[in-house]
């Protein structure tokens, strides 16, 4: 292997097993693994900041080459699950960077971190041959020529979950979502600084919104706190300009896709999830209710008709990612949340997923999304919501 | 103390709390616990019982429902006062087992369990056994946390005091499973398997510098075994 190591293919393909074997045959003392998710990017022995960089030889002073936006130095004591997806990889980097290992994989990790971070952690790799250091990766992301570098390339014969939304932006019903007002939003969590101070501003439906900012902003904060899962220190939401309180009364309008598709999973099959939650609606003004034969359109577009009983933690994490979209893209609830939907995901699926939406929106639903993909930024028609110094900036519409 | 000192104390005090059957008997090491939290935790001693109760008060209600209301007698009596007896001092030494792990134990773990275990002098293979357990208890914190949101954002729970949150007690159990399968099934398959980290765990442990007793976890590890021995001595009485 040379200084670096790019590994490129569909999802499915096998890229993920190929990295890890390659990595199992080197010395296990030599490498390090950056995983997709927070839970095979850190090791999770430490429970917080501090720990987990003590794990892997931090002693206290700031004395490596490495030079990341945050250095976490001021932040020992923070528990590492309180971090953004981002902010955990960014962690994870510098710990690889304390243990003295050899070789480091990568899989997909980088697509967390916003530009800045994104560039700063790609020029730190371009420099690692440097110290006779390598490193191996998985990217879905444009990605810069690396000098002295080596690519595989990984195909796939049978496509086993052929992706086509076509069939739920069919079923998806046409409804105005409502117009969301934010009056004088304050918020912070106990014992911490502020997040947002006095913030105000109206999203309309029939739109996008792309929350933006770099991580640790506040962008899944404020996802909460509409969702009703917080409550704002203070100021009021309005609902086409009645009142609303989320918190009191529960999520009456926005369906979310989390960062990690494991951590929205209310059963265990992807029918049973979405019936439980459709259950939890009934009765509900905003909820549009789908018909008898959407279910079979639903599995058909994940391409898991055949495997529609199977256990969801059975299936491969890519396609648990996807399934993830299910929930708000049936469009029973009028306004779609997702948090960092294209992660892991090929060009391809991110093509048709920004597609899906941009009919979707046409139809009348709002769409807020977080995402650090610039190319999947661009394919929908949106506005930015710029997070940042405690507040939320509305920007031109792109 | 030392964290050496306060393994020591909590290892003799939990053996002890297991031996008396009956509420006389359990003074000895109530006399212990509460000089301790009043001597070495004053400022945790409140939060430490408040915990007591939380984690008791169920287990206390539930054992009087069964013990003292259906069953109406203790094992190996048929009195209903046996009964009462039975169960309260059970649940003094559970009460009692709780708030002093809490106030030794918990607020150390609290702070930083590597520290705590680094710090610690105990065979490395404990230790490692135990920064694994740990680190479970934070996924374990960290799932919980999650499938709460998710449940809560999909009405499935309320953040007030509301009935569904009794009737989707199961689902939240359930959501918080399949978070921790998730998390613990890709964590050991990749992370901790191409890493190697117990290997690197041991490695830690190796150059970490233990801290031996001082005076001070001599004088509370001679109060613990005094009170092991007086418990005995009313054991046998």
């Amino acid at each position: 292997m040379n200084a670096s190591l790019r590994i490129i293919g569909p999802n499915f393909s096998g890229r993920s097993r190929a990295l890890c074997d390659l990595l199992s045959t080197q010395s296990r003392r030599n490498t390090f693994y950056v995983g997709p998710y927070a839970e095979s990017g850190l090791s999770g022995i430490g429970a917080t900041v501090g720990e987990e960089l003590g794990f892997y030889g931090f002693d206290g002073n700031e004395h490596s080459d490495i030079r990341l936006v945050d250095s976490f130095a001021a932040r020992q004591n923070q528990r590492v699950a309180t971090l953004s997806g981002g902010e955990q990889t960014l962690l994870a980097i510098k710990c690889y960077d304390l243990s003295g290992c050899n070789i480091l994989g990568i899989d997909t990790a980088l697509e967390q971190l916003d530009s800045k971070n994104r560039e700063g952690a790609l020029l730190y790799l371009s420099r690692l041959h440097l110290s006779g250091r390598k490193y191996c990766i998985i990217d879905n992301r444009q990605m810069c020529e690396i000098p002295n570098g080596d690519t595989m390339i990984q195909k796939v014969e049978n496509d086993e979950f052929p992706l086509t939304l076509d069939g739920i932006v069919r079923t998806c019903p046409a409804h105005r979502a409502p117009k969301i007002a934010i009056r004088l939003l304050q918020f912070s969590y106990p014992r911490s600084a502020r997040v947002f101070t006095n913030v105000s501003l109206t999203l309309s439906g029939g739109r996008a919104y792309r929350l933006h900012g770099p991580n640790g902003s506040g962008k899944s904060t404020f996802l909460r706190l509409a969702s009703g899962v917080l409550k704002p220190t203070s100021g009021i939401l309005y609902l086409d300009g009645k009142e609303y309180y989320p918190n009191r009364r529960g999520n009456e309008i926005i369906a979310w896709a989390m960062q990690d598709p494991d951590h929205q999973w209310v059963a265990t099959t992807v029918q049973s999830d979405l019936s439980i939650k459709i259950d939890a609606l009934r009765g509900r003004p905003y909820a549009c209710l789908p018909t008898s034969t959407a279910m079979g359109t639903y599995l058909e577009c994940f391409g898991i008709t055949k495997k529609a009983d199977h256990h969801l933690l059975d299936f491969p994490k890519a396609l648990r990612k996807r399934l993830s979209w299910l929930w708000p893209l049936s469009g029973i609830l009028p306004w779609i949340a997702l948090d960092e939907p294209t992660l892991g995901q090929d060009r391809n699926t991110v093509l048709s997923l920004a597609q899906a939406l941009t009919q979707i929106i046409r139809r009348g639903l709002g769409l807020m999304f977080v995402t650090h993909n610039e190319e999947f930024a661009s394919l929908i028609p949106h506005e930015t919501l710029v997070f940042g110094d405690q507040t939320i900036v509305p920007q031109e519409v792109a | 103390m030392s964290s050496t000192g306060l393994v020591f104390c909590v290892i003799v005090i939990s053996i002890t709390l297991f031996l008396p059957q009956s509420l006389m008997a359990l003074l000895p090491p109530t006399i212990f616990v509460g000089i301790f939290l009043a001597v070495e935790r004053r400022k945790e001693t409140l939060k430490a019982i408040s915990y007591g109760f939380v984690i008791i008060f169920p287990i206390l209600l539930y054992l009087s429902i069964v013990w003292i209301l259906i069953v109406g007698a203790a094992p190996g009596s048929n009195s209903r006062q046996s009964a009462f007896l039975y169960v309260m001092t059970l649940c003094s030494k559970l009460f009692l087992f709780v708030v002093f792990l809490q106030s030794t134990l918990g607020s150390r773990l609290a702070i930083g369990a590597m520290r705590f275990l680094s710090e610690v002098r105990l065979p490395k293979g404990i230790k490692i056994i135990s920064a694994m357990t740990l680190s479970m208890a934070s996924t374990i914190r960290a799932s919980a946390e999650k499938a709460w949101i998710s449940l809560v954002a999909n009405n499935l729970l309320s953040p007030r005091i509301a009935w569904k949150n009794l009737r989707n007690f199961i689902r939240f159990i359930l959501a918080i499973w399949m978070s921790i399968v998730g998390t613990v099934a890709m964590r050991l398959q990749t992370k901790w398997a191409l890493e190697d980290v117990r290997q690197r765990l041991g490695d830690h442990f190796s150059s970490a510098h233990e801290r031996s007793f001082t005076r001070r976890d001599f004088l509370w590890a001679g109060h613990a075994l005094l009170t092991m021995g007086l418990t005995i001595a009313f054991k046998l009485r």
